[in-house]
């Protein structure tokens, strides 16, 4: 291959994590052609595809379109695996019986990766990986895996856990799936709503995963956030998920990715809220949360989605800090709080109150909550308002005890700062 | 100027092990490289090899075997030729090469003459 380099920048035109996304897809088309059961074929044969391209599209020959010459050659290894096999096994899956004819085959193949068969069979991917018969953490590996393209060693990297426990996790999960004989395909009734929610919850936690760690590196937290963002999106395009909880949660997370950028500095520490540089807002991003939380207002459901997604729209619509609308996010605390009573909501609800009717107040509000002790954050808060009531003392301590707490570099290092602090702050008492 | 040819060696089951998403950045990177040599004026051809189409013949032809070859620890996944002062500059050359990536190694050879 002489000439092939002078092609110019032909590298240039795959489009940015296509392989990732064409590999959600094309295990998702693939396992609906083997049935749920054999979805290591599917896997295995997406893998072969992509070395197939490494080779041929060699040093710099990629072709004109990249995704149909993927989709062809993930097609032909399928059609030469059913021909080499079709004597042995049979497959538990809808078009299995149009698979077994010379007549039938090439057509249900190719017709599987028609533009809304794959967007079908992407759902049904979704809807089998956030299973409720699973553990929650199995399905967000599962959900990395199959529709995300993840390798076991990005999965353990997100999630900060072992290669050797993601793999027990998958594995397991695999055995359940076919142990409880379940079906590759999209509720229906009464079913539909629960194992909607199901889902929602599995995006959304991949997505603090990435918003919120402060420990896996930057790039793996970015594409975690960029995944749940493309995974609602995908539901939102679908009839099944086209409704105002789809919308909400994609509008926070829309919100929540805006900042992304302003909240953690070069050395990977968190900025607090109101030390952030507005500036470094994403506009962008802004203006499609709140595209998406007007698409999400109609009906008559308000999820704790709603709810975290217009708290997010004040804090993002104040010019600073002193001009933020605190009376409204406290009445969206206090609802969110009746829904959902997690420590996070309640100190956080805590801090409004600070801003609202000062720090004495908010103490008040703290201390009532008994059962967070063991908790970093709560501690932390305490010796915010500590801090501000100028009690120094209690408020070192209370940092102190946070530190015993957590095990985050980023938290520790943030915990330590603040704890320095105070003794400046001691010097001008 | 002298003619090297560089081979590329690395394990199969390395690259089982890539995500997509590595896999996608492998192939930017041996992009890259390529065309910066070729910038350069040092780069004279190459090739990846295919890994299906492979076949290690012996004994006159009587006993021909298909790859990948399981003899051996790695197999050649593809190679360049290029063009370099010296022996100590082709080596140069070769340590920005992207198969380190998938932990493999280049042999840099050149004609005995």
């Amino acid at each position: 291959m002489i000439l092939n380099v002078t092609k110019k920048d032909s590298y240039e035109n795959l489009a940015s994590h296509l392989f990732r996304n064409e590999a959600g897809k094309m295990v998702s088309v693939l396992t609906r052609i083997f049935g749920l059961p054999r979805i290591e074929i599917a896997e295995d044969i997406v893998q072969d595809t992509f070395l197939k391209a490494l080779d041929e599209w060699g040093f710099n020959n990629i072709p004109q379109n990249p995704q149909a010459w993927l989709y062809k050659v993930a097609k032909n290894k399928t059609i030469d695996y059913l021909r080499h096999w079709k004597h042995v096994q049979d497959y538990e899956s809808d078009i299995s019986h149009l698979l077994k004819s010379e007549w039938t085959l090439s057509a249900s193949v190719n017709n599987m990766f028609l533009d809304n068969e794959i967007q079908d069979s992407q759902l049904r991917m979704i809807f089998t990986s956030c299973h409720p018969l699973l553990p929650q953490e199995s399905q967000i590996a599962l959900t990395l895996k199959t529709l995300c393209g993840f390798s076991i060693k990005e999965i353990s990297r997100a999630l900060l856990t072992t290669g050797a426990n993601v793999n027990k996790r998958l594995f397991r999960a695999k055995q359940k799936l076919r142990d409880e004989h379940l079906k590759f395909e999209i509720p229906m009734g009464d079913e539909l709503a629960k194992r909607l929610d199901s889902v929602y919850r599995v995006i959304y936690l991949i997505f603090n995963e990435g918003y919120s760690s402060t420990e896996s590196e930057k790039i793996i937290r970015k594409d975690l956030c960029a995944e749940a963002l493309r995974l609602c999106q995908l539901l939102s395009e679908h009839k099944i998920g086209d409704n105002p909880k789809t919308y909400a949660l994609f509008s926070l997370m829309c919100f929540h990715s805006s900042r992304f950028n302003a909240r953690i500095d070069d050395k990977g520490y968190v900025i607090l809220l109101k030390e952030q540089d507005r500036k470094l807002w994403n506009k962008a991003l802004i203006a499609k949360g709140f595209e998406y939380l007007s698409k999400s207002s109609y009906g008559n459901e308000l999820s704790e989605y709603h709810l975290e997604a217009g708290i997010a729209s004040y804090h993002l619509s104040a010019k600073s800090l002193d001009k933020t609308n605190w009376n409204s996010i406290l009445k969206l605390y206090e609802i969110l709080e009746k829904i959902n009573p997690s420590p996070v909501t309640i100190l956080n609800k805590a801090i409004v109150v600070s801003q609202i009717s000062g720090p004495q107040a908010a103490l008040e509000e703290v201390l009532k909550i008994k059962t967070l002790e063991k908790y970093y954050l709560y501690h932390t808060t305490l010796a915010e308002l500590y801090k501000d009531l100028d009690q120094i003392q209690k408020a070192k301590t209370h940092l102190e005890e946070a530190l015993k707490l957590t095990n985050s570099a980023a938290e520790i290092s943030l915990i330590k700062k603040r704890i320095e602090e105070l003794k400046f702050n001691r010097r001008f008492l | 100027m002298k003619d090297f040819i560089f081979l590329f060696r690395s394990h199969e089951r390395e690259l089982q092990k890539l995500s997509p998403d590595e896999m996608q950045s492998l192939l930017g990177k041996w992009s890259t490289w390529i065309k910066k040599l070729n910038d350069a004026g040092k780069y004279k051809f190459g090739d990846r090899l295919s890994r299906e189409d492979a076949k290690v013949v012996s004994d006159f032809g009587r006993v021909v075997t298909d790859g990948p070859f399981i003899e051996s620890k790695e197999i050649v996944g593809g190679y360049i030729i290029i063009q370099a002062e010296s022996m100590d500059e082709a080596v140069e050359i070769s340590k920005q090469c992207p198969v380190y990536n998938i932990k493999g190694m280049v042999e840099v050879r050149t004609g005995a003459n």
